[in-house]
């Protein structure tokens, strides 16, 4: 069930990086409640709509809102409000684990007391506590992907923007963040992630947004998305490549053979 | 595809080492071509001068070798026959390069076969896993075997042609030095190997370049107080011409050199070809061992294990760092106390960070020694200058101490503040996504730089002071004129780290350069304008009668107010730069 009042909000966001346009007049809506999912070929501008939301990026143009607050005018409140786990999870690599938790407890203002018990908590979650005292340089991709997502929640945000997060876990990792996302959304907050798995954007997602050369194509649920695709494209895949011109990396196939 | 894979033949193994090798010299053309035309320009004069620096060293050996073998300069010089330190000198030098090379390639195996990122893809190439192995240890040889023998092989051949050795002495001398060169590199990957079992590879580098290049400096630093005596130097040389035991396969080299120059062909093939063969089988042994061991996986076993976690309350370390003083958590908000916390811990665990550190107490140890040696006497002139100068000197010297300290802090707070925001590296995206106002962020790294120098400087300052038998008011007022300085330099720097934060790097050392020319200048330049402004007033009263405590006490004033608005002003003026940081 969604709440009325979107706590994720874009209003005609553009973003250039001189001539080129990243993003272009993008304008999407999330919902407490929901999952929303953000799909796009490499270099359609998604990362960059994620940045301008979680507060790394300033907008050109164009309104950003996280729970109400201007990204721009209220940046602190904004962010207050947010956890965010990028795509590359560059930590700092000689803070263990455990120290990498306390401190983005702190940094958020958590009691101290009830950062260590939530610290506990996430680190037992993701199967981290025998890692916990070992500084994260040491860790694999797949764990540093977990400590980040660990640290995101540390402090149950409301809202939780993710990027690519389950690139290198494995499916039992990938089951539990699929779930976790999923009791977020059940407790109200908004979930928006980007990810190239479509089966995962498929079975998770609440609706869906489709970016293309910085532009918003399409944005629904999948029986919306549906009817915007051609006769027979039924799955996420085919409404996806039709959408964003796919059809040529069938010749890629056929050289391959 | 399947026809791609009929036609495909196994190459050969020095066919696949001669393509990679071919690879790194592409690279190495590549990195030229795309280099700054400043940098090529540097590259071409560093190799001219190289080649003019190996004509310069085999001319000098060439005279110098020909002159100590002079009647006259045996006479004059009354140190004996130098036949046999002649006779050794091949032996020495050789060993010298081998164990010059053992050493230097250590660090550079880590990287190729640990750090370097590619033994993955060349290890699952189709070539022969040896030929990979085989290049990887020339390439680590090679740089150090250039510089090696710069200095090495001009003054080897200085030898022949001083000595009319025959002409296959020359040849000989350069084969022998390749082989011993990759029989100490085959040495040296297993010792990488064995080090890799134990400790991570980037521990180890880390480690390695700590304490290398600290000890390099320090010695360099302390160099200035040695003073060799002249039975010192007699010992040395006697020593050096006795120095080659008989067992050592590095005599035999040298000496089948020699005998081969001297034309006893016999005795100098005989010892050749044993200490060459044996180097050779040093070097198989060593390759196809090292080989074995990378490629069982028997080196990377100790990234597969972690310590058993030691049973950790969560609660109890909470609740033991909820014990920490109510005033320093009312004085000091949680985020700030948080980074200044994880900076602390950073800073110390880093030690790519540490030497960056220790180079300036190295420094300011060396510098506090050689002022407590002056006993507080102004160096002696020969008397020429006004009487108001030494008078005025005299009244510096009194704050030498002071101004020394200045120096390690300023050192320290280059270091501390200037790349504190370049520090964060990567990572800074948790910093920005942080619901953190600008002033939080910039009073967290303003303590970062601050606390630890106004700690170690005062310290310093405190030692130097008693040494000195000050007055308590005397250390006192040196603790406060120091601690408010240093609070304007830490801000001075801090506001260049902002402006020229670098935040895409991989290697600490891409950090240099954050401050820029311009915070250089104006951090060389405020430094003593500050110490100025605070012992001016001081000195000139003294000319004027003026009891000293008063001049000290309105120097104080004046400086302190000069340094808190070098300090506070450029913070303020960098809060909106801080909102903007890492954007692009």
């Amino acid at each position: 069930m969604t709440d009325a009042t979107p706590l994720i909000e874009t209003i005609d966001l553009v973003k250039s990086y001189g001539d080129k346009l990243a993003v272009d007049h993008v304008s999407f809506q999330v919902y407490g409640g929901e999952i929303f999912g953000f799909l796009g070929p490499n270099g359609a501008g998604k990362t960059t709509t994620i940045k301008t939301i979680v507060g790394l990026l300033r907008p050109t143009s164009g309104i950003v809102k996280v729970a109400g607050y201007d990204v721009v005018l209220e940046p602190v409140l904004a962010k207050a409000h947010s956890g965010y786990v990028p795509d590359e999870p560059n930590l700092y690599a000689k803070l263990t684990g455990r120290e990498l938790l306390r401190f983005v407890g702190d940094l958020y203002g958590l009691d101290s007391k009830q950062a260590a018990h939530r610290s506990e908590e996430l680190l037992r979650l993701f199967g981290l506590t025998e890692a916990a005292d070992e500084t994260t340089d040491s860790y694999s991709h797949g764990m540093k992907q977990k400590a980040s997502l660990a640290a995101a929640l540390v402090r149950d945000p409301k809202v939780l923007v993710l990027d690519e997060p389950t690139v290198g876990l494995d499916p039992k990792s990938a089951r539990l963040i699929k779930d976790l996302l999923r009791q977020m959304a059940g407790r109200g907050a908004a979930v928006m992630l980007s990810t190239h798995i479509l089966e995962i954007a498929q079975n998770m997602c609440d609706r869906i947004g489709i970016i293309n050369q910085g532009k918003l194509i399409a944005s629904g649920t999948m029986d919306e998305l549906r009817s915007l695709g051609q006769e027979g494209e039924s799955s996420l895949e085919d409404i996806f490549l039709g959408l964003t011109g796919g059809a040529e990396f069938a010749e890629i196939a056929e050289v391959l053979k | 595809m399947t026809a791609l894979l009929n036609g495909f033949r196994q190459p050969g193994m020095w066919a696949s080492v001669w393509k990679l090798l071919r690879l790194q010299v592409a690279i190495s053309i590549n990195n030229f071509k795309r280099a700054k035309t400043s940098r090529k320009v540097g590259t071409i004069v560093l190799w001219l001068m190289a080649l003019i620096f190996l004509g310069f060293v085999l001319w000098g050996s060439i005279a110098l070798l020909r002159f100590i073998q002079t009647p006259e300069f045996i006479e004059a010089a009354e140190m004996g026959d130098f036949t046999g330190l002649l006779d050794n000198l091949p032996t020495l030098l050789l060993t010298a390069s081998t164990l010059g090379i053992l050493l230097t390639s250590f660090s550079v195996l880590l990287q190729g076969l640990y750090l370097s990122g590619d033994m993955d893809f060349l290890m699952s190439a189709p070539i022969p896993i040896r030929s990979i192995f085989i290049s990887k240890l020339i390439q680590a040889v090679l740089p150090n075997f250039l510089i090696s023998g710069l200095f090495i092989l001009p003054v080897l051949f200085g030898l022949g042609i001083s000595a009319n050795y025959n002409f296959l002495y020359y040849p000989l001398v350069l084969v022998s030095l390749i082989a011993l060169a990759l029989a100490a590199a085959g040495l040296s990957s297993l010792l990488v190997l064995v080090a890799a079992r134990f400790f991570p590879a980037r521990r180890v580098a880390e480690v390695l370049g700590f304490v290398v290049g600290t000890f390099f400096f320090a010695s360099s630093q302390m160099a200035r107080f040695m003073e060799v005596e002249e039975e010192q130097f007699d010992a040395a040389l006697s020593m050096a011409s006795r120095a080659a035991p008989v067992w050592s396969p590095l005599t035999w080299v040298g000496d089948g050199l020699v005998h081969i120059g001297q034309g006893n062909w016999l005795p100098g093939l005989g010892l050749l070809v044993l200490a060459l063969g044996l180097t050779c089988g040093i070097f198989y042994i060593a390759l196809v061992t090292a080989e074995r061991m990378y490629y069982t996986g028997w080196s990377s076993l100790q990234n597969n294990r972690r310590k058993k976690a030691r049973p950790t309350n969560g609660a109890k370390a909470a609740s033991a760092r909820s014990t920490q003083p109510n005033f320093i958590a009312r004085l000091v908000p949680a985020p700030v106390r948080a980074i200044v916390l994880k900076d602390l811990l950073l800073y110390r665990r880093d030690l790519r960070n540490a030497s960056q550190l220790v180079t300036p107490l190295i420094l300011g140890v060396v510098y506090a020694v050689g002022f407590l040696r002056t006993d507080n006497q102004i160096p002696m002139g020969r008397g020429e200058a006004p009487v108001i100068f030494e008078q005025i000197m005299e009244s510096l010297f009194l704050y030498g101490d002071v101004a020394l300290t200045l120096f390690l802090g300023w050192m320290l707070v280059a270091n501390l503040a200037g790349l504190g925001f370049s520090q964060e590296g990567k990572s800074y995206w948790m910093i920005k996504s942080a619901p953190l106002h600008p002033r939080t962020l910039i009073t967290a790294k303003f303590l970062v730089g601050y606390l630890p120098t106004l700690a170690v400087c005062g310290l310093y300052m405190l030692v130097l002071q008693i040494l000195k038998g000050s007055s308590l008011f005397s250390i006192l007022l040196s603790l406060a004129i120091v601690a408010l300085i240093l609070a304007g330099l830490t801000g001075i720097y801090l506001f260049f780290g902002i402006t020229g934060a670098k935040f895409d790097w991989d290697n600490p050392q891409k950090m240099n350069g954050t401050i820029g020319c311009l915070g250089n200048i104006v951090g060389m330049a405020i430094l003593p304008l500050l110490f100025g402004l605070y012992v001016g007033p001081a000195i000139v009263m003294a000319f004027f009668d003026v009891p000293v405590f008063l001049g000290q006490l309105a120097g104080l004033l004046l400086g302190g107010t000069a340094s808190l608005a070098a300090g506070l002003i450029p913070l303020r003026l960098a809060h909106s730069r801080v909102e903007r940081l890492n954007e692009a």
